[in-house]
């Protein structure tokens, strides 16, 4: 969408609350888009949905906050994990169980 | 997929074949396995034994995995299977699995009590942004096994639906079921938390 749309539609819903099904401007409803929310941000619906919900979330003003609400939470969990890493030893040790497993499995 | 097979011996003869494919393939996803493992276990101890004996039998079994396909999937569901083995021997492995395999996902992405606690003091949820590392792993570490698991494999290691239920040997409908519940608890602990520490205004435990 052209950000001067995308302007157009923001300022065009402002107070106009949640939508509802069958709205003039042919988007799915705040129902819906709540309930395909968790799987619009795991990027698990198939292209047509998801795009719907895309569209829906980005111009109504009741559920971008939700939105943003739920990406905070999801980008807070993935933040939390990014370091754990095996340490060398157990890596060698590891390895050297299996070096051992194949030595007794040999012939 | 499944992964138990202890009797497979090693690939008679072609020892250093299948030694060096394991290597090459199994061996750079230890360090995933490890944070899966950490978490499961809660204990750095508990852990490495865990990616130890994971990486054992998948060593054993890897005549059994198709080149070329998920390994990490692959080994992430030995050691899912392990440390249910272990853990059972103490304590039945399910606290909650009751549901069914569609519970209603849709309406626990639907509703969302604590964004409707927060919405007046913080309506995008950025005080998610406040809470330390630690707070969130702790909570992540005290969800039910079964949330547990669907929460690690999808928020912090980035597996998709359907991975996840090959891994849990789950309906992907139950992925999602247990996927969301386990997000919608830790929405309400770091909620109660961000409270306490005065991040946010509210009542703890008002849900």
């Amino acid at each position: 969408m052209k950000p001067f749309d995308r302007l157009r539609k923001l300022f065009g819903s402002i107070g106009r609350g949640e939508h509802r099904d069958g709205a003039d401007d042919g988007m799915i409803s705040c129902e819906e888009a709540k309930t395909r929310l968790f799987e619009f941000l795991d990027g698990e619906l198939a292209e047509i949905s998801h795009d719907e919900v895309e569209r829906h979330v980005e111009l109504c003003k009741a559920c971008y906050p939700r939105l943003q609400f739920e990406r905070h939470f999801l980008d807070a969990l993935q933040a939390a994990e990014d370091r754990g890493t095996a340490s060398p030893e157990l890596k060698d040790r590891i390895l050297k169980v299996l070096a051992k497993e194949s030595a007794n499995d040999s012939f | 997929m499944t992964s138990e097979n202890e009797d497979t011996p090693a690939a008679a003869g072609g020892d250093s074949v299948h030694r060096v494919s394991f290597i090459e393939e199994a061996i750079p996803h230890m360090d995933a396995v490890y944070r899966f493992a950490l978490r499961l276990t809660g204990t750095q101890d508990g852990a490495e034994d865990l990616v130890q004996d994971t990486f054992l039998r998948a060593y054993r079994a890897w005549d059994q995995y198709t080149p070329g396909t998920r390994c990490k999937s692959w080994l992430f569901t030995i050691c899912r299977n392990v440390f249910l083995r272990q853990h059972e021997r103490r304590q039945r492995h399910d606290e909650i699995v009751q549901e069914t395999a569609q519970e209603d996902a849709a309406s626990l992405s639907h509703e969302a009590p604590v964004f409707a606690a927060s919405k007046d003091s913080d309506p995008e949820g950025a005080f998610f942004k406040s809470i330390v590392d630690e707070e969130i792993l702790e909570a992540i570490d005290d969800l039910p096994n079964e949330y547990r698991m669907a929460v690690i494999l999808s928020d912090l290691e980035d597996l998709s639906y359907n991975e996840i239920a090959e891994i849990m040997e789950i309906p992907v409908g139950t992925v999602k079921s247990r996927l969301f519940r386990g997000r919608r608890q830790l929405q309400k602990r770091l909620h109660g938390y961000a409270v306490e520490m005065g991040y946010i205004s509210g009542t703890v435990g008002d849900q």
